[in-house]
């Protein structure tokens, strides 16, 4: 798909002034959501303190629910963490214009997510002082680790995924850490001047770079399809009713880029408006990315239907059981915010007056983003609390501890997002450049843009 | 201070052992109180000549609340670690239920009396014998009476010489409940004022009216082991167990069919039963038959099957089956459900197993418990009268049953014991009785004192101290010798209770030897004197049978909803209640801990509007109970049930629960000795508060378990799972043609190809499978653990879990975390409920699976570890690295049986709870993951051991804790590599299947044997 031409309503020589207007220094507004997010997460950290001292008991958690809002919290910020790289590195390769406007902080937002949900694992172990055991390190004692487990397979598969997120993003920054970097003064300058890696526009510079950033986008690629389905396998590789299943991995990539591109959506859209850069992040935008959503949105639906099939086609009592019980057991209240907001919901991006009305979209992508977590809640809770055996099974409700280290690690995501929207440029000044219109030569404006670039 | 107890002699002392330094423990001098008290106890640091440390030494003994059974009590480092059963004894046999087993958890209780007192104040131990020589001088030769347990032998000897020698006083018995109505009975009948040994040994069929022999009534152990024995298949042929109850208690639930009657009627029926039997009786005379047919002229079947509710072809066929029966026993009621028609109903009972020929081989006079040790609750009446009066000058008490707690409230016996002039107790344990005294002067356990019990004729267990006492202290029976001393000169030669106890002893049964010291040292090494008589005499009908012994039986109570109260098996008449492993032990019929609840049934509970936990009040004999409600589908409606051993006061405060079932009672004691307590009409009334039960499983969630059992098809396809499996007696090879008659019993998993269990190859065939590449068949040589479980003989008591938290260290978590469902057993039972409609009725039974970990083969847990904290190993069990453990608990969310366990928290252990853990075992911390191991650290002995000797480990060498508790049998364990042993013909018994195998493939080493059910047509 090719930029629309009519999209494009801003000026080449407007680009770098609007955009590194974002970096000026904040006001009080920004202070103010600082200080309620480091507040929340301050909470999160004690409850996880708390946690820690006294034992797993203070979460909700029991036999034979053994894993609950911490695993869901990890796969859900897994699933968050996926849309920038599909849209950095998938949508790059495949030449999706749309994608300039929104690639870099969709990136942000990915890498802040990976660094939240890598935290889970720890917060979830009981022995969280010994959770270095996990990572294969040689060792006199030869204690080695299961390669085995999926879990083992989940810490490489994080790893290999933040890393490469994480440079990929680096690498992106460079040309426009070097437009800071000419602009800053003092520490920010070294600190620029460090990451911008001598970046001097050259030619010769542009042509390596842009091969690298290709060959870098290759990595990232396959990286988004497998780190979910790794996650996936957490579940899908053991043998409880409602987990184990090979459906698993697509639908959990599936779902992950459906609520990745949610969360995106429903940081930009306030962001666009706060940072006035309606000019830059268009309607348009948010029409492509609502299309994403729904065909997201339409293959998670597909394999839930798919997962109900296959329970009834394989004439598995405990599998016919598991599913039966999530629609109409007592955990029928996640099912049904997981099904409403992820199925129902939707429906409604099919409108085209809904996906460019961006209050309503707003509204719906948080919908989606309730709907995702409550899908892995459901998944992993109603599973665990009716396994095969009837006379243990279970009944789990989250405890303040579990809510309060939630709340912490929205507010962890969000400090860094916020902390990103200070320091770097959250729309990438040469790609939007790429898509405008370039200066006429003789024109005024040109040399200024030029130079700025 | 010339005495003082130098800790380095104390803790020297205390690993001593052998029997001479366990009869050191009385010869403390009483001086000096103050020293040594609060002296914490230290691990065993100095090494003792000859002492192995760690080494575990066991003393045979008993103790008077453990039923009469016989003890062996493991030691470690010279304290007692482990109450495990006497193998030799007669009566248990190595089998313990699980409140025998909390005796342990008394000896460390935080409620033991550490100093005297005096009026409530702490005195130091001179003060408290100066206060006592005071009294006793003071009041010699007034009526100085003592209150005591149901001592006898030695024991009685010298609290009846003491009480006479000091004056006019005397000695009373008591025991909330005894089994005196037989005595009264028997000499109605036979002209013998005894209570029968009660023997189901050889016997073919089994009918209780109400006697839950198998929970707690009786010789519990023996009857169990009796009744497993009567069960087992011979050649395809075995004995059947009727239950006639008004509510379905465990024994129930066991039995081959239950006849739910109506409460208060089982006399009604026995005497039904009795003309019915004696007509044309063979073990009868002419004469006899005569006489009992006049005293049951008027009854008739068709109207005592109306009055009870069960169908007279049901009755019809039963008496039809007794008939026919080789040596059929029938059993009583309850006491507590007949009221004053107790000794009727036994005299029935009695008649009834004269008509069938068990006098003798099953209700024996020769190894009877005599009228002397017959205790009768007229005495205690009798005491508060002369309390009362006034008459009593001194009372002394001695610690162990509490009349306080278990006497009605109407006889209100507080009052009348502080009109007593002056009141001492010799007690361990603070109780409620303890409480009332003025002087308390501390004694000592029974785990740390001399005693004697003696149930029957025959059969006189010694007790001896294990260890040394847990605090400077002389026992009630050393200060009674010495105040005779002084008082009575000249009565009493001994100086001690240990030489009188020994002196008495070889009065009775050594006259004549000659190593009067080897014989003692054998019989304490023994237990006592095991000799009971193997049967009796069939005794005529000589007693005093006049025309009225049945005059005032009839149903009790006009129709509605009756109230019955049976005795807990787990906190018996309230001495359990302050123990933690009792409270967390669920009621194996309605997973309940921690509280007292009124058991009702589902559907009238429902449609009143109740929930679980939802408090009703009632009223009851006078007195105002309210209670929580749990409702049960397998209590008929009609019958609401509750049970005794609750709502202690004065206690350790987490164990001051519930609701006492003593306070229900009138304090009127029926014709058989016994307070009479019978079905009370109640009408129940919500009160809108609410108590939240903390029960094991989600009542009413998982009860709808259904198995594929005989004759019914009508299950519901979401609940099906085949954890327990039922099999027709008729569908057993030799037997039929193997599948008329019956449901469904193979797998239920259609399409796939059913992994083969009987296959030899069962474990060979491993290389085959991908999953396990380099497991080869030698992978387990020499040894495979395995067990085998037989669900015919399981009935759900519960002492093997018990018996597993005292083994392995399992920590008791309180009400609140049991709540949460993070109770620590590693080995549970499993209840499920399955659902039969008959014609007019759904009939509920109750099944019990023991569940611990299944040391799957191809175990879900091990894969999923990502720091391969659990693993299978060269013995085929899955092991479990506590110390290597991160606590991701995937391994339990992976495990299909859900026997893993975490440790939540770093769960807290009492004081003195700690010296009662197994060393052997490593006691874990928050954060890991824990299951059982088929007790790993006790083959490891026996294998060393077995590598010394140059031989591999036999068959039977080693127990497992819950196997070796277990009083029927249905645990067995062994070496599955090893083809002789019985583990593996077990696990080839055409009962034998593996849980879920044949569902998950995990190749589980442990196999059950289905439940064997009788086809249609039986009683």
């Amino acid at each position: 798909m090719d930029v629309k031409q009519h999209e494009i309503n801003f000026r080449y020589d407007e680009i770098t002034k609007d955009i590194l207007r974002t970096l000026e220094k904040p006001g009080l507004p920004y202070w103010i959501m600082i200080a309620l997010i480091m507040g929340g997460l301050a909470f999160g950290i004690v409850a996880w303190m708390y946690q820690i001292k006294e034992g797993m008991g203070v979460a909700g958690l029991n036999h034979p629910v053994g894993w609950g809002v911490y695993i869901t919290d990890f796969v859900f910020w897994v699933g968050i963490g996926h849309a920038g790289t599909l849209i950095s590195a998938i949508l790059f390769l495949f030449r999706a214009k749309w994608r300039n406007a929104i690639f870099r902080s969709a990136e942000a937002m990915t890498i802040f997510a990976v660094l939240t949900a890598a935290l889970f694992p720890l917060i979830h172990v009981g022995r969280v002082w010994v959770a270095w055991w996990l990572i294969p390190y040689p060792n006199q004692r030869e204690l080695w680790v299961n390669f085995r487990s999926p879990l083992l397979w989940d810490v490489f598969a994080i790893n290999t995924y933040f890393s490469v997120s994480a440079i990929f993003f680096c690498i992106g920054l460079i040309p426009d850490v070097a437009a800071i970097r000419d602009k800053a003064r003092g520490m920010r300058k070294t600190i620029y001047t460090f990451m911008s890696l001598g970046f001097d526009n050259s030619n010769h510079q542009w042509r390596h770079y842009m091969a690298g950033y290709g060959f870098f986008a290759a990595l990232a690629t396959p990286l988004v399809l497998s780190v979910h389905s790794v996650v996936s396998w957490d579940f899908a590789v053991s043998i409880v009713p409602g987990w184990h299943s090979t459906l698993f991995a697509p639908y959990f990539v599936a779902g992950a880029v459906f609520s990745g591109m949610a969360m995106v959506m429903t940081i930009l859209i306030p962001f666009r408006s706060i940072f006035k850069l309606e000019k830059y992040l268009t309607t348009w935008h948010f029409d492509m990315m609502s299309r994403l959503v729904m065909l997201t949105g339409s293959i998670v639906t597909y394999s839930y239907l798919t997962e109900y099939f296959i329970a009834w086609y394989s004439d598995d009592p405990f599998e016919m059981f598991i599913f039966y019980e999530r629609a109409f057991g007592k955990y029928q209240l996640p099912f049904m915010l997981m099904f409403g907001c992820n199925c129902v919901i939707p429906l409604l991006l099919w409108f085209r007056g809904i996906r460019t009305n961006l209050k309503a979209l707003w509204v719906i992508t948080i919908f989606v983003n309730i709907g995702m977590w409550f899908e892995r809640f459901n998944i992993i809770v109603s599973s665990l609390a009716q396994e095969f055996d009837p006379y243990s099974w279970g009944w789990y409700v989250p405890s303040w501890v579990e809510m309060g280290i939630t709340l912490g690690s929205f507010c962890w995501f969000f400090m860094w997002f916020f902390l990103f929207i200070k320091f770097f440029p959250s729309l990438a000044l040469t790609e939007m450049k790429e898509i405008a219109d370039p200066p006429h030569s003789g024109k005024g404006h040109s040399a200024h843009g030029k130079e700025a670039a | 201070m010339a005495n003082k107890i130098n800790r380095r002699d104390f803790l020297g002392l205390m690993g001593l052992g052998g029997v001479g330094a366990a009869t050191l423990s009385c010869d403390l001098s009483p001086t000096d109180y103050e020293e040594g008290f609060d002296e914490k106890w230290k691990p065993w640091v100095d090494p003792i000549a000859g002492e192995v440390p760690y080494v575990p030494r066991y003393y045979a003994t008993t103790t008077s609340e453990s039923n009469g059974v016989g003890l062996w009590i493991k030691t470690i480092n010279g304290r007692a670690v482990k109450t495990e059963g006497n193998p030799e004894h007669p009566i248990n046999r190595g089998s313990l239920s699980a409140r025998q087993q909390s005796v342990m958890q008394g000896l460390y209780s935080p409620d033991r009396i550490r100093k005297p007192l005096y009026k409530g104040k702490p005195i130091t131990r001179a003060r408290a014998a100066e206060i006592l020589t005071e009294q006793m001088n003071a009041n010699k030769g007034k009526n100085i009476s003592a209150l005591t347990g149901p001592i006898g032998g030695s024991l009685a000897d010298l609290w009846t010489t003491f009480v006479s020698q000091m004056g006019s006083g005397s000695l009373v018995r008591y025991e909330a409940f005894h089994s005196g109505e037989w005595a009264g009975a028997s000499n109605k009948v036979f002209g013998q004022n005894a209570v029968p040994y009660i023997n189901l040994a050889g016997t073919d069929m089994i009918l209780s009216l109400g006697a839950r022999f198998l929970d707690d009534w009786g010789d519990g152990n023996a009857h169990e082991r009796n009744w497993a024995k009567m069960k087992e298949l011979d050649h395809g042929k075995r004995g059947r167990h009727v239950q006639v109850e008004p509510r379905t208690s465990v024994t129930g639930a066991a039995a081959d069919s239950l006849l739910l009657c109506k409460p208060g009627t089982e006399t009604v029926l026995a005497l039904a039963l009795l003309k019915e039997l004696a007509a044309g009786s063979s073990a009868l005379t002419a004469e006899e038959q005569s006489t009992v047919a006049g005293l049951v002229a008027s009854a008739s079947l068709d109207d005592a099957a109306k009055t009870c509710g069960i169908k007279v072809a049901k009755l019809r066929t039963l008496i039809d089956e007794l008939k026919h029966a080789k040596s059929p026993v029938v059993l009583p009621a309850e006491t507590t459900v007949l009221g004053h028609q107790s000794q009727a109903h036994h005299i029935a009972v009695l008649l009834i197993n004269k008509c069938l020929g068990g006098i003798g081989k099953h209700f024996n006079y020769s190894a009877a418990k005599p009228a002397k040790d017959v205790i009768s609750h007229r005495d205690i009446v009798d005491l508060v009268t002369q309390l009362n009066n006034g008459a009593v000058d001194v009372l002394i008490l001695r610690g162990g049953p509490n009349p306080a707690y278990s006497l009605s409230p109407k006889l209100k016996f507080k009052d009348a014991v502080g009109k007593a002039g002056f009141k001492i107790a010799f007690a361990d344990t603070m109780d409620e009785t303890v409480a009332l005294a003025d002087l308390v002067i501390p004694n000592l356990h029974d785990l740390e004192a001399w005693g004697e019990v003696n149930p029957y004729a025959g059969l006189d267990m010694l007790q001896q101290p294990v260890m040394r006492p847990r605090w400077d202290m002389m026992q009630a029976e050393d200060h009674l010798i010495q105040i005779l001393a002084q008082a009575a000169p000249g009565i009493v030669a001994q100086e001690n209770y240990r030489e009188y106890l020994k002196a008495s002893w070889f009065g009775r049964f050594a006259s004549g030897s000659a190593d009067q010291e080897a014989f003692w040292r054998y019989s304490l090494k023994k237990g006592g004197r095991f000799e009971m008589a193997e049967s009796g005499e069939n005794l005529p009908l000589s007693g005093d049978l006049g025309g009225d012994v049945f005059a005032n039986v009839q149903p009790m109570g006009s129709k509605g909803t009756k109230l019955i109260v049976l005795s807990s098996a787990r906190h018996g008449d309230g001495q359990a209640a302050p123990r933690g492993w009792m409270q967390e032990l669920p009621d194996p019929m309605n997973g309940v801990t921690w509280d007292s609840f009124l058991e009702v049934n589902r559907t009238y509970g429902t449609s009143a509007g109740w929930q679980i936990g939802d408090e009703v009040s009632f009223s009851v004999n006078g007195v105002e109970v309210t209670l929580p409600v749990m409702l049960s589908d397998t209590c008929p409606d009609g019958v609401v049930y509750f049970e005794t051993g609750m709502g202690r006061e004065g206690i350790d405060e987490r164990y001051c629960r519930g609701v006492n079932a003593f306070s229900m009672f009138t304090g009127e004691v029926n014709d058989g000795g016994r307070f009479a307590f019978e079905p009370a009409n109640v009408t129940l009334n919500k009160t809108g508060g609410r108590t939240k039960l903390a029960t094991l499983h989600i009542p009413g969630l998982g009860d709808q378990l259904n198995t594929p059992l005989t004759g019914t098809d009508k299950t519901d396809s979401r609940f099906t799972r085949d954890l327990f499996q039922t099999v027709g007696i008729s569908e057993l090879s030799g037997h039929g043609d193997g599948h008329h008659g019956g449901g469904h019993h193979g797998p239920l998993n259609k399409k796939v190809a059913f992994p083969e269990h009987q296959d030899k190859n069962f474990y060979y065939d491993r290389s085959e499978d991908p999953l396990v590449v380099g497991r080869s068949e030698t992978f387990y040589d020499p040894y495979k653990w395995e067990m085998a479980i037989d669900l015919d003989k399981c009935t759900g008591c519960g002492s093997c879990v018990t018996a597993c938290y005292a083994e392995n260290n399992l920590p008791v978590v309180g009400k609140d975390q049991v709540a949460k469902g993070r109770e620590m057993a590693w080995l549970r039972i499993n209840r499920y409920l399955s659902y039969t409609e008959e014609e007019d009725h759904t009939e509920v039974k109750a099944y019990f699976l023991p569940m611990m970990c299944q040391q799957c083969g191809n175990a879900p847990c091990e894969s999923v570890c990502p720091s391969l904290a659990t693993y299978h190993n060269k013995e085929g069990l899955n092991a479990m690295v506590y110390n290597r453990c991160v606590g991701t608990r995937y391994c339990a969310n992976n495990c299909s049986y859900k026997v893993r366990r975490f440790n939540w928290f770093t769960f807290d252990w009492d004081e003195d709870a700690k010296w009662y853990t197994n060393p052997d075992v490593t006691v874990r911390h928050k954060g890991v993951m824990e299951k059982c191991t088929f007790c790993v650290h006790r083959f490891r002995d026996a294998r060393n051991k077995a590598k010394d000797e140059g031989r591999e480990i036999r068959d039977g060498e080693v127990q497992t804790a819950c196997q070796q508790v277990c009083a029927t049998g249905a645990i067995s364990f062994g070496n599955y590599m090893d083809e002789s042993s019985e583990v593996h013909h077990l696990a080839h018994d055409q009962r034998a299947y593996r849980a879920l195998d044949s569902h998950l493939y995990t190749k589980p080493g442990v196999s059950y044997l289905k439940r064997t059910v009788f086809d249609k047509g039986h009683a």
